[in-house]
């Protein structure tokens, strides 16, 4: 039984008409996500009489119902809003746990590499290239330096899906 | 009984959140790139697994910052200072890298979104006088890495078994990594010689990134006698 004023539908088209007045581009993406339906399984009573009779199951291609498209809305939102974050922090974290390596003489390509390993447990710039080699356009920025989010930012933007995600359950 | 303004007000909320369009509009180009990076990030951890540091390397000079490719790339590459890790394991030296491209056996060059091979091969595609794409034999690990907001698709599987084909049979680990799932994709994995299947491979879901390093670590390990 539903808690909710409204049906998925209501829920579908309020959530698409406030994003796409603040993000037609995201918008766009969670819309993207819906028109692509899904892949299921139907069955079908076969031919034949009594026990003879079994039961045939064939895929076919559907379109999402407003209660499944909400589910798949909401993933697309966490996906960007939350696991955009974690990946960031989650690879920093990691390369915090590694060394610099900083060569003592110069190696050119055979032996053993005389490398020092130093800054262990400290924090790492990592950058992104955007200004990538073979592109002629120039992009504004060349780099996107990652910066770590706090875990309480992290903690309050999950709790919001939570609770999104308890408006439009509608089992 | 909740109220479509109720509705509202939560979406608005999530938007308005610091990590919501503000961060959306500012990391969206990047997306894809930092999953690369979270997996990389994951290499690294097998390589602590094992007692041992992976060290982080420039192609030219010190990598700080550590820079990742934008876009598929060589590994001899002059241009810039692209970040990559090495590690030794019992004697063993290897390298890992992001979005570097690989000779197959059909000579057809193929990117790698994260991939582990042997540091003596990477070294001697780096010389000048030997400058070219590391051979498909140096493999150990290749990994595509797929940040989606929807659904996989079917289609990448394909491509990613007929890209893992074209590499040879040295490759020792090989798999299809995304935040997300689907069913049909994994059932076309479970055949043995085909890729593992890494899905919902996310901070989210810890076991699934438990299963992942340890896969690595365990592959490592046994490759070098440790």
């Amino acid at each position: 039984m539903s808690n909710h004023d409204y049906t998925p539908q209501d829920a579908l088209d309020t959530l698409l008409r406030v994003v796409t007045q603040r993000s037609k581009e995201l918008a766009d993406r969670i819309n993207l996500a819906i028109d692509a339906g899904i892949e299921d399984l139907e069955e079908e009573m076969g031919k034949g009489k009594g026990k003879r009779r079994k039961v045939r199951k064939y895929k076919v291609n559907r379109a999402y119902t407003p209660a499944e498209a909400l589910e798949v809305a909401l993933g697309v939102l966490q996906a960007h809003f939350v696991e955009v974050p974690l990946f960031i922090n989650s690879a920093l974290a990691n390369f915090e746990q590694a060394a610099i390596g900083v060569l003592e003489k110069p190696y050119f390509g055979y032996g053993e590499r005389d490398v020092r390993k130093e800054d262990v447990g400290s924090p790492k710039e990592v950058h992104i290239e955007l200004q990538t080699e073979t592109r002629i356009s120039q992009v504004a920025q060349e780099v996107f330096p990652l910066k770590a989010t706090s875990l309480q930012e992290i903690e309050n933007q999950k709790e919001n899906i939570v609770h999104l995600k308890k408006l439009i359950s509608f089992t | 009984m909740a109220t479509l303004s109720d509705l509202t007000s939560a979406i608005e909320a999530l938007l308005d959140h610091p990590l919501g369009l503000n961060q959306y509009q500012l990391a969206n180009q990047v997306a894809p790139k930092a999953y690369e990076a979270y997996v990389f990030g994951l290499c690294l951890q097998a390589v602590r697994q094992l007692n041992a540091i992976p060290v982080l390397r420039g192609i030219q000079g010190s990598p700080a910052p550590f820079v990742f490719r934008g876009g598929p790339g060589k590994i001899h590459t002059a241009t810039k200072n692209y970040g990559y890790a090495e590690f030794s394991l019992n004697g063993q030296d290897f390298e890992i890298h992001a979005g570097v491209e690989f000779k197959g056996t059909s000579w057809v060059t193929h990117e790698l979104d994260v991939c582990i091979l042997r540091a003596e091969d990477a070294d001697r595609c780096r010389n000048p006088s030997t400058r070219d794409d590391p051979p498909a034999a140096s493999l150990i690990g290749g990994w595509e890495c797929k940040f989606y907001d929807i659904n996989l698709q079917k289609v990448l599987g394909r491509a990613f078994v007929g890209l893992i084909d074209d590499l040879g049979n040295n490759i020792r680990l090989a798999g299809l990594c995304s935040n997300k799932t689907n069913s049909p994709l994994r059932d076309f994995f479970r055949p043995q010689r085909r890729p593992y299947a890494d899905f919902e491979l996310t901070p989210l879901q810890p076991g699934n990134e438990n299963i992942f390093v340890s896969r690595i670590a365990g592959e490592l390990k046994k490759m070098t006698g440790l």
